[in-house]
């Protein structure tokens, strides 16, 4: 990429070498006329994008590319969430398990660590505008980091391409209402500085800054590369588990004063669900993996009633949450791993099975 | 805040528009000290103390000096550089010191407690003592007038297109600048909004594409092949020029939006035949503030062959310190001074090597092109490398004298880097002669403008490193 750059700078270096003399003639405004030159370029830019088929070479890019390609003719069972499925769910046991039971399926997942709602929407559009085959379940992970702190992915990855590819004119604008909306209390010079950070990202995207040295061709993007884990490096105890996972189903007492799911988030789910439904998506429900985080669970219980409409697996099943007493099963508070991993699968599939419509 | 930055683009739109705005030359220069004290604040307010002392320092002496007798005019001047240079030297220097000293106690058995002591470098530290010192010293030998106005020295000094990373501006240059209101010249307008578009290129594009190329190598250097070392260095070689002449053209082009020149930095020094000519061509505004202020108070070229090669060297090594607390730096100035001092030798050697060759030629032009460039090229293996060992490891795999096996680059990375840095010199260095023929409508001009700079943020790494001459 770096000699394409140079090769690419000697041009523009030649260019900027040769517009040396101005006349002084022409009533035009000079911001004017550079606005246009600009506005030329970015046209011409755009056209190249679209004709070389070029995007950001970013995780989240390579899985829409992944699940554009789910190999097969099964029918799809999609898990839109977050890292807390990545880390959760063994998407191929979980389709063997359901095969094994006479469903056979194709299972994928549109999801990576931190992404925000705002930032899913975008990838579910993308996903749904170049896949050849659609989903026909979609099942959407709760989290109460999706009302509470959208914006932290954002924060701890300012201004990087994965950040910027995914703030188009539809993700600033889900950003900055829930920044400047009332599903939040947020003090007001913290949503000042995220409404400019919002912005700044949707200036750089709209722009396309440094966009050529992280595009790819969408033909030669690598599908396989968005599924990375970081080693375990917390080690809190069993103990500390068995303790943590026993309370966590205790009724919280204290309740949220905001509504659950905020009308923020509950309109998105709308679209979301309008945009798989209108592309052939008949069945749909929510579910928490398992959490140490009583809060967390609270709120999976309160957003599960409110959507009393759709199935809801929360991982609130006692003889789960005893069996992943152990610190190898997981790899933070939040998030399981190996074992943890393969009993929560196995688990999930049996509720699948019992509360959902499976196609 | 770096001038590549979404946060510098809003500022200076604001500063801009309301420095044109609002009417009366004394309210726009407080406006723009201001705004400098701002974006100085920017990276740390606490040091907007500093930069204020090292502001009142010059300016009292500055007024002070024309009063006094000469003995006591002399007395002041250097108390009041000693107070800059006291300035510079415990915020860049103590750590160093300290950490020498106690080496070479310890080398005699010593292990005294030292005091060591955290301090934070501040930005720009060593260009505005640089102008402060500038002032008092241009005030002291008349070449410049006192100022009675303390916001014109505050100005001076802390203009913040040149805040951070220079061009050292002289007080004899800038100051009477500041006297008269600088007018509205939609030609000087064009030619700050090419500079910075330029800048930008050179910068955000080209520097820190070459940076993603080096930067890991050198933070590696024993697990690279020869080629790769090789290869690292001309990219560093050309990092650190389009580095800091964009950082140039920028300061030097936003300076001129506000209708104030800035004299230039860089003349394509890459094409110098010599040392002595590379440094007329690179960072001019620290070769000539040295030579003015350091070289020619030491002697200069007055005296023996050996004071003057003293002097040479002397100035050299005190640029390369000026530069960083360590002895890289003493080492890259150090190869520069030698340099130097070999092409004054030559110079002195060849009319005796016979009047039948005629230095001119083509072929010894090249020779000397070459030549030049590889000592620069070696010198800044010394600045960019973390260690002596790494320098010196990478100078063996330059002459082929290093035998490892490693990863290698793509073979043809030189030759663009070659290429980039050749279309550049010449054109730039040939464009005032072709330049009648290439002249352009304004229309054309302005939307050219506007493209290119479209084109190169699209090109542009989305991750900007700091300008390398922030840390100086």
């Amino acid at each position: 990429m770096a000699t394409g750059v140079i090769g690419a700078s000697i041009v523009l270096v030649a260019a900027a070498h040769a517009l040396r003399r101005v006349r002084r003639n022409g009533r035009i405004n000079p911001f004017f006329l550079l606005c246009v030159g600009f506005i030329f370029a970015q046209a011409g830019i755009a056209a190249t994008i679209d004709v070389f088929k070029l995007r950001y070479h970013v995780p989240p890019s390579q899985m829409v590319k992944y699940l554009a390609e789910l190999p097969g003719d099964r029918p799809i069972v999609l898990l839109v969430g977050s890292s807390l499925t990545q880390y959760a769910i063994d998407r191929d046991l979980l389709a063997r398990q359901l095969a094994a039971a006479g469903h056979p399926v194709t299972v994928g997942r549109l999801g990576l660590g931190g992404l925000s709602i705002p930032e899913r929407y975008h990838y579910i559009k993308q996903y749904l505008a170049v896949a050849h085959r659609r989903p026909s379940m979609v099942l959407f992970e709760i989290s109460e980091y999706y009302e509470t702190d959208p914006m932290r992915q954002l924060q701890q990855n300012l201004y990087t391409a994965q950040e910027v590819a995914g703030m188009d004119l539809d993700t600033t604008w889900l950003s900055l209402e829930w920044i400047l909306g009332l599903s939040n209390d947020e003090p007001l010079e913290r949503r000042i500085t995220l409404a400019a950070t919002v912005m700044g990202h949707f200036l750089l995207n709209v722009v396309h800054v440094g966009f050529m040295p992280q595009s790819i061709s969408a033909d030669r993007m690598v599908s396989s590369a968005f599924d990375w884990e970081p080693p375990k490096q917390a080690w809190l105890g069993d103990a500390f588990f068995a303790r943590e996972l026993a309370a966590v189903v205790k009724p919280s007492e204290k309740s949220s004063p905001l509504p659950i799911p905020s009308s923020w988030l509950a309109r998105i789910l709308d679209q979301e669900i309008g945009l798989f439904r209108a592309r052939g998506a008949s069945e749909f429900g929510f579910y928490q993996p398992p959490t140490t985080l009583t809060r967390e669970y609270a709120y999976g219980v309160s957003f599960c009633s409110a959507m009393a409409g759709f199935p809801c697996i929360m991982a609130g099943d006692p003889e789960l949450l005893a069996g992943l007493s152990h610190d190898e099963y997981w790899y933070d508070r939040t998030h399981l791993i190996d074992e943890g991993r393969r009993l929560y699968t196995l688990w999930f599939a049996e509720r699948l099975l019992e509360q959902t419509t499976l196609p | 805040m770096s001038f590549i930055s979404v946060t510098f683009l809003v500022f200076l739109v604001i500063v801009y528009a309301a420095y044109w705005k609002i009417a009366g030359s004394e309210t726009r220069k407080y406006l723009l000290i201001g705004t400098s004290y701002v974006f100085y604040a920017w990276w740390d307010w606490r040091f907007c103390g500093l930069m204020l002392f090292v502001t009142v320092n010059a300016y009292l002496a500055g007024r002070t000096l024309p009063t006094l007798a000469p003995p006591w005019r002399l007395r002041l001047l250097w108390t009041s550089i000693g107070v800059d240079l006291t300035v510079l030297g415990f915020f860049k220097y103590y750590g160093f010191f300290v950490a020498n000293v106690a080496t070479a106690l310890a080398a005699l058995g010593l292990t005294p407690a030292l005091p060591a002591l955290m301090v934070v470098l501040p930005i720009g530290i060593s260009f505005y003592t640089f102008h402060a010192i500038s002032y008092v010293v241009d005030v002291y030998r008349g070449t410049a007038v006192a100022e009675r106005s303390f916001a014109n020295v505050a100005l001076y000094i802390a203009f913040f297109p040149q805040l951070a990373a220079g061009p050292i501006v002289r007080a004899a240059f800038f100051l009477p600048q500041l006297r008269r209101a600088p007018p509205y010249v939609r030609g000087g307008q064009a030619h700050g909004a090419r500079l910075i578009v330029r800048g930008v290129i050179y910068k955000a594009v080209i520097a820190d594409t070459l940076a993603q190329v080096c930067d890991p190598i050198f933070g590696d250097v024993g697990r690279y092949s020869n080629q790769a070392l090789v290869t690292a260095s001309i990219a560093f070689y050309g990092q650190i020029y389009f580095d800091f002449a964009g950082y140039s053209d920028i300061a030097i082009g936003t300076a001129r939006l506000f209708g104030y020149r800035i004299p230039k930095n860089f003349d394509y020094p890459y094409s110098a035949l010599s040392l002595t000519e590379f440094w007329r061509r690179w960072h001019m505004s620290l070769s000539f503030w040295l030579r003015d202020y350091v070289y020619i108070p030491l002697g200069g070229n007055r005296g023996s062959s050996i004071v003057f090669y003293r002097n040479l060297m002397a100035t050299m090594l005190l640029g390369g310190l000026w530069h960083g607390a360590s002895w890289n730096f003493v080492a890259w100035g150090a190869l520069h001074g030698l340099g130097l001092c070999l092409h004054k030798l030559w110079l002195g050697v060849r009319p005796r090597l016979g009047g039948g060759i005629n230095w001119d030629a083509m072929a010894w032009r090249i020779a000397a092109l070459l030549l030049t460039q590889f000592w620069v090229l070696c010198a800044w293996t010394f600045f960019r490398c973390g260690s002596f060992a790494d320098a010196l490891e990478i100078l063996q795999a330059m002459v082929g004298l290093r035998h490892v096996v490693g990863s290698r680059l793509p073979q043809s990375l030189i030759v663009w880097i070659i290429a980039l840095i050749l279309v550049d010199h010449v054109l730039g260095r040939t464009r005032l002669r072709i330049a009648p023929a290439f002249a352009l409508n304004r229309s054309v001009f302005w939307v050219g403008i506007g493209a290119i700079a479209a084109v190169a943020l699209t090109l542009m790494p989305q991750v900007q490193k700091a300008f390398i001459y922030f840390q100086f």
